[in-house]
C-alpha cells in the first residue's frame, strides 16, 4: 500500500505545476481567469491566451516529460546501467539529424515535419543495435557504441547546420537546445496520440520488463525470448525519445534523472516506468515554467534550464559515496 | 514423470567443443548430481538441458519429446533453472522475486490468481522463508538468500529443477538443509539435477553423472560409481572411500604423494612487522591530507591575492577611487577576523570535515558571486562572505592537521601547506592576471570558483571524517598561557605587516626599481618562499618549533633593518635583500603555528585557532594602518621608512622575550602539556 502511495507522490506535485504553468507569465492570471479562459465565458484574449498558448504548451511539456521519463526508465531497465539515456545512446542526435536532413531535402517549413525525428530516432536505435551486435550482457557494449555514434551524428548535424540557409539554421539551432516555445495544438495532439499508443505498448510488455533485472539465464528460463524483448524495449524507448525530440528538441538530463528519482521513491527492485514517466513530466513542466518566469521577459529554453539543473545532479550522483548507492 | 535422455551431444562456445559426443540418461523423480573437475563441461551440460545453450549436434529428449520442439512457454513451465550466481536489483523483496517466477503461468493481462498465490506460499513454506517474505533480498544472510532463490525456482512450479552449484556459498548446516529439501522435492516426484563440486554432498544423490573433459566418465548410483580410480581420473587426487553408518560412500581426498610440494618465499623484511606498515599507512594518509589542504589553501590565497592586481580594472568598471577599492581588501580581513571571533564558538562541534566543506561551499558561492557582481555593493558583500568563510576555514584546517598528524610531522605538514603561498605568487597570480587580460576581471574569479568547486568535490570524497573528540581534555581557553600565545602571534604578524604592504612603494618609489622588474622580484620571492617553507617545516620537526621560531626571528631582524634602510643600488642587491626578507618573514608562521597548536588540548583547537586567526588579521590591519601613519603615506615616496624597520625589529624582540617566557612557563608544567597532546593513538584509530 505504501509502495503505491510513494509511486503516486509525483502526481499532486504535477497538478500544482500544471496549475502554475497556466497561471504564471505575463500577464499573470487569477484562478477564475484561467477557469473563464478554459470554459468561458471570458474575454477573447483570455480564451486565446489560455487555450491557444498556455494550454498547448503545458500539454507539450507533459508529452515530452512523460516520453522522456518512460524512455529513460526503459533504457535503464534494458541496460541495467544508471547512465543509459536517449542522449547517451545517440537517439536524440539521430532524431535531430533527421530533422536537419529533411530540411535540406525539402526547405519549405521552418523546422520540417516533426515526425522525421521519430523516424530518425528509430533508425539510429536499429543502427546502434546492429553496430553493437546486440545489447550485450550488462548493456555496456550498446552504451559504448552509442556514445561513439552519438558524437558521429552530432558532427553530422553540425555539418548540416553549416550548410543550411541561415534562417533555417537559426531556427534549427534554437530548436537543438531544447525548447517548448510556440508549440501549437496540431503537433501536440498528434504527438499525444502517438505517445498514448507507445505507452499502451509499454503496458503490454510491462511484466516481462520487470524480469529484465534478473540474470540472463533466469530470464530465459522463465520463458522469455530475451533478444526479442530487448529489441522491443529499445525500439519503444527510441520511439518515445523521438516523439519528445520532435515536440521539444533534445532536452537533456530528464531521461537520466527521472528513472533514478523514481527508483529512490520506490527502492525495491527494477525501475518503475510509470513513476519515472510522471517524474519526467514534473521535471519538464517545472523546468519550462522556471525558464519562462526566471528571467522574464527573456525566455530561457527548457533544455538550458534542465541542463543547468541536471549537471549538478549528475555530479552529485557520480561523487555520492558508494555506501548509499543503489547498485 | 520427465526423464532426460542425452544422445551424442556435441556442444561448445568456440571451435573447441566443451561436450564431446556425450550420451547419458538422467532418471526422473531422483536427485542427480553432475560432478567433475573445473572446466569439464558440467555447467554447459546443465545449460543444454535447460535449452539455454544450443547443442551443435546430437539430441536431448525430455520425456517423450525432443527438447527443441517445446515452445518457450511450455519449456518454462516444465524446467526451472537456477544459475550459479543469480542476480537481483537492490531492494527487491522476497515476495516480489517469487512473483516474477510466475511469469510463464500468467497471461499478459492476467492478474495475480489464487493459484499463483498458492504456489508462492508453498515455496515459502518449503524453504522456511514465510517470515522473511517481506524482507529485501539484500538484507538476508547468504544462506537465506540462496533459499530465496530456490524458493523462486519452486514458485515456477516445474517438474524438472536444474541447479548450478547451489551449495557452494552455504555452510555445512545449510548445505544439509538444502540436500534434505532437494531430497523431499525428488520424493514428491520432481526431477532434480544439481551441478556439484563437493564430493561429500554428492554422496547424498541418487544418481551420479561424472564428466571428464567433456566426456562421460561414469554414470550410476554413488555406491557403484565412486571409487579411487574414478576420482584419480576426474581430479588427479588419491582418496580413501569409506562407508558411512547410513551406507553411503564417503570420499576422503588425499594429496597425491608424487606431486612436488609448492614452495612459498618468506615475506620481505620490511613487510614482516605489522607495526611499521601501520605507521607507513598513517604517514601516507597524513601526506594525502596535507596535499589536500595545500591545494585548498592555494585556492583561498589565490582568491585573496588576485584581487589586488585587478584594482585598476575594478576601479574603472565600477567607477570608484582607490579608497573604496581598499575597502574591498579591508572588508575581507574584517569579516575574516569577526567570524573567527564569533564563529569559533561553534567550530569545535560535530564533524570537522562537514564544517570545512560547508565553509568551503560558502567560499565557492562567494567567489562566484564576485565574478557575477553587477554593482560595487554586491562585490563588497561577496568579498565579505569570502573572507568570513576563509578565516574560519584556516582555523578548521589547522585544527584538523593537529588532530590527525603526529606532533613530529606537523612542521613538515604546515610547511607544505604554507608553501601554497609561494606557488600562488609564482603561478597562480600571474596566470590569473593572464586570464583577466583575455576576458576581463571577472574571469579570474570564475576560474577560482571553478577550481574551488572541483576541489570541493575532491575533498568531499577524499577527506577523512574527523569528529571532534569531546571528553577529558575539555578545558577553558582563559588560561593566561594560552592567551599569551595569541599575543605572540599578534606580535609576529604585526612586525611583518608593518613593512610588507609598503614594499611595492618602497622598491618602486625610494629605490627606483622599474615596475617590470618588480614583478620579477616578487616572482623570485615567491619561489624562495616555496623552497624555504618546506625546509623550515623539516627543521621544525627535527629541532623543535620553539627553537626554529627563535632562530627565524633573530635572523629576520637583519633583513628588516637592512631592507628599510636600503639605498638605491644594483638590482641584484635589492633583489637579494628583498628575497631574504620575504623568505624569512613569511615562513615565521610555520614554527609559530606548530608551536601554538601543540599547546592546545584537542577539543579546543578549532576555537583557539579561530581566535588566533582573528588576532593575526587584526595585527595585519593595525600594522598596515600604523605604518601608514608613520610614513606619511602619500603613496609616491615613503618618509622615514627606516623608523618602521626599527619598530618592526623592536616588536620582534618583544615577541622573542614572550616566546622565551612562554616556553619556560610551558616547560615548568611540561608534564600536563604532553598529556593533553595524546592525539597519536587517535589519529591512528581514526585513519
Amino acid at each position: 500500500m505504501t509502495k503505491a502511495v510513494r509511486r503516486l507522490a509525483p502526481i499532486p506535485l504535477l497538478l500544482m505545476l500544471a496549475y502554475a504553468a497556466l497561471v504564471a507569465g505575463t500577464p499573470r492570471l487569477s484562478a477564475s481567469q484561467v477557469y473563464a479562459g478554459l470554459f468561458g465565458p471570458g474575454a477573447d484574449w483570455l480564451s486565446t491566451l489560455v487555450t491557444q498558448f498556455r494550454l498547448p504548451r503545458l500539454c507539450a511539456a507533459l508529452v515530452v516529460g512523460i516520453g522522456l521519463g518512460a524512455a529513460g526508465a526503459l533504457l535503464q531497465n534494458l541496460t541495467r546501467n544508471r547512465l543509459a539515456s536517449p542522449d547517451v545512446l545517440g537517439i536524440n542526435d539521430g532524431a535531430l539529424l533527421a530533422l536537419a536532413l529533411s530540411l535540406m531535402l525539402n526547405p519549405t517549413g521552418l523546422l520540417g515535419p516533426w515526425w522525421c525525428a521519430v523516424a530518425g530516432a528509430l533508425i539510429t536505435a536499429v543502427f546502434t543495435l546492429l553496430a553493437a551486435g546486440g545489447v550485450g550482457t550488462r548493456g555496456y557494449r550498446v552504451l559504448v557504441v552509442g556514445l561513439g555514434i552519438a558524437s558521429l551524428l552530432r558532427a553530422g548535424f553540425d555539418i548540416a547546420l553549416a550548410t543550411l540557409p541561415i534562417f533555417h539554421a537559426t531556427g534549427l539551432y534554437a530548436f537543438s537546445v531544447g525548447s517548448l516555445a510556440g508549440r501549437a495544438w496540431p503537433v501536440v495532439t498528434v504527438a499525444a496520440a502517438l505517445l498514448g499508443i507507445l505507452l499502451t505498448a509499454c503496458w503490454v510488455i510491462s511484466r516481462a520488463l520487470a524480469l529484465l533485472c534478473l540474470h540472463d539465464d533466469s530470464i530465459r528460463g522463465l520463458g522469455v525470448n530475451l533478444g526479442q524483448l530487448r529489441f522491443t524495449v529499445l525500439m519503444l524507448a527510441a520511439a518515445l525519445a523521438g516523439v519528445t525530440v520532435g515536440v521539444g528538441g533534445p532536452i537533456g538530463f530528464v531521461a537520466l534523472a527521472a528513472p533514478m528519482l523514481a527508483q529512490r521513491l520506490s527502492p525495491d527492485g527494477g525501475i518503475p516506468v510509470w513513476c519515472s514517466a510522471s517524474i519526467g513530466a514534473v521535471l519538464v513542466t517545472g523546468a519550462d515554467l522556471l525558464g519562462r518566469i526566471a528571467a522574464a521577459p527573456v525566455e530561457v529554453p527548457v533544455g538550458v534550464v534542465s541542463g543547468f539543473l541536471g549537471g549538478p545532479f549528475l555530479l552529485w550522483l557520480l561523487v555520492r559515496p558508494k555506501a548509499c548507492g543503489a547498485g | 514423470m520427465l526423464e532426460f535422455r542425452v544422445d551424442q551431444v556435441i556442444a561448445g562456445y568456440g571451435a573447441e567443443p566443451v561436450l564431446r559426443d556425450l550420451s547419458l540418461q538422467i532418471p526422473a523423480g531422483r536427485v542427480t548430481a553432475i560432478v567433475g573437475a573445473n572446466g569439464c563441461g558440467k555447467s554447459t551440460l546443465l545449460r543444454c538441458l535447460a535449452r539455454l545453450h544450443q547443442a551443435d549436434s546430437g539430441c536431448i529428449q525430455l520425456g517423450e519429446d525432443d527438447l527443441r520442439l517445446f515452445s518457450t512457454a511450455d519449456l518454462a513451465r516444465s524446467v526451472g533453472f537456477l544459475p550459479q550466481f543469480p542476480q537481483a536489483p537492490v531492494g527487491l523483496r522476497v515476495n516480489d522475486l517469487l512473483a516474477l517466477a510466475r511469469h510463464p503461468h500468467r497471461h499478459w493481462m492476467a492478474s495475480w490468481s489464487a493459484e499463483d498465490e498458492a504456489a508462492r506460499c508453498e515455496a515459502l513454506r518449503l524453504t522456511d522463508l514465510t517470515e522473511l517474505a517481506g524482507q529485501p533480498l539484500d538484507k538476508l544472510s547468504g544462506g537465506q538468500r540462496q533459499r530465496a532463490w530456490i524458493a523462486m525456482m519452486l514458485t515456477q512450479s516445474t517438474p524438472v529443477l536444474l541447479l548450478d552449484e547451489p551449495g557452494s556459498m552455504l555452510d555445512p548446516g545449510h548445505q544439509l538443509e538444502l540436500i534434505a529439501l532437494l531430497r523431499a522435492l525428488a520424493d514428491a516426484g520432481r526431477t532434480v539435477i544439481v551441478v556439484m563440486h563437493d564430493l561429500v554432498a554428492a554422496r547424498h544423490a541418487d544418481w551420479l553423472v561424472a564428466l571428464d573433459n567433456g566426456r562421460l566418465a561414469a554414470c550410476g548410483s554413488p555406491v557403484d560409481v565412486l571409487n579411487p580410480v574414478l576420482l584419480r581420473q576426474l581430479y588427479g587426487i588419491d582418496s580413501y572411500i569409506l562407508t558411512a553408518p547410513d551406507g553411503t560412500p564417503v570420499v576422503v581426498p588425499v594429496r597425491q604423494a608424487d606431486l612436488p610440494l609448492p614452495q612459498a618465499l618468506p615475506l620481505p623484511v620490511s613487510m614482516a612487522s605489522v607495526g611499521s606498515s601501520a605507521e607507513a599507512s598513517a604517514s601516507v594518509a597524513g601526506r594525502r591530507l596535507v596535499l589536500l589542504f595545500a591545494v585548498l589553501q592555494f585556492t583561498l590565497l589565490l582568491d585573496y591575492m588576485v584581487l589586488m592586481p585587478l584594482g585598476a580594472a575594478l576601479m574603472r568598471d565600477f567607477d570608484i577611487g582607490p579608497a573604496r577599492f581598499g575597502s574591498l581588501v579591508g572588508v575581507y580581513t574584517l569579516a575574516s577576523a569577526l567570524t573567527s571571533l564569533v564563529g569559533g564558538r561553534w567550530i569545535d562541534r560535530g564533524d570537522r570535515k562537514r564544517t570545512l566543506l560547508a565553509l568551503y561551499a560558502g567560499f565557492v558561492v562567494a567567489t562566484l558571486a564576485c565574478g557575477f557582481a553587477g554593482q560595487f555593493g554586491e562585490l563588497l558583500v561577496a568579498r565579505a562572505l569570502a573572507g568570513a568563510c576563509a578565516g574560519l576555514m584556516n582555523a578548521t584546517m589547522m585544527a584538523m592537521i593537529a588532530d590527525r598528524i603526529e606532533p613530529e610531522r606537523r612542521g613538515q605538514a604546515i610547511g607544505t601547506i604554507m608553501s601554497a603561498f609561494g606557488v600562488c605568487a609564482v603561478i597562480g597570480v600571474p596566470s590569473g592576471l593572464g586570464l583577466a587580460a583575455l576576458g576581463g576581471w571577472r574571469i579570474p574569479f570564475l576560474a577560482v570558483a571553478a577550481l574551488s568547486a572541483l576541489w570541493w568535490l575532491r575533498l568531499y570524497r577524499a577527506l577523512p571524517r574527523s569528529p571532534v573528540r569531546v571528553g577529558a581534555g575539555r578545558g577553558s581557553l582563559r588560561s593566561p598561557a594560552l592567551a599569551l600565545g595569541w599575543v605572540l602571534s599578534f606580535c609576529i604578524v604585526f612586525a611583518g605587516f608593518l613593512i610588507v604592504p609598503y614594499l611595492g612603494a618602497h622598491l618602486n618609489g625610494t629605490l627606483g626599481v622599474d615596475l617590470r622588474d618588480l614583478s620579477w622580484i616578487y616572482l623570485c620571492a615567491g619561489l624562495a618562499t616555496f623552497a624555504v617553507a618546506r625546509g623550515i617545516g623539516r627543521a621544525v620537526d627535527r629541532f623543535g618549533a620553539a627553537g626554529v621560531l627563535a632562530v627565524l626571528m633573530v635572523a629576520s631582524i637583519i633583513p628588516h633593518l637592512w631592507l628599510t634602510q636600503l639605498q638605491p643600488g644594483p638590482l641584484w642587491q635589492t633583489t637579494l635583500v628583498f628575497v631574504l626578507f620575504m623568505a624569512l618573514t613569511s615562513t615565521r608562521s610555520i614554527p609559530a603555528l606548530v608551536w601554538l597548536i601543540g599547546r592546545v588540548p584537542p577539543p579546543l583547537r578549532g576555537r583557539y585557532m579561530a581566535v588566533n586567526t582573528a588576532s593575526t588579521e587584526a595585527a595585519s590591519g593595525l600594522a598596515a594602518w600604523y605604518a601608514g601613519l608613520m610614513t606619511g603615506g602619500d603613496g609616491a615616496v615613503l618618509q622615514h621608512f627606516e623608523r618602521v624597520g626599527w619598530l618592526a625589529a623592536g616588536v620582534t624582540c618583544v615577541s622573542l622575550c614572550l616566546l622565551a617566557g612562554l616556553h619556560r612557563f610551558g616547560a615548568s608544567k611540561g608534564a600536563s602539556t604532553t598529556t593533553t597532546d595524546c592525539l597519536t593513538p587517535v589519529a591512528r584509530a581514526e585513519s
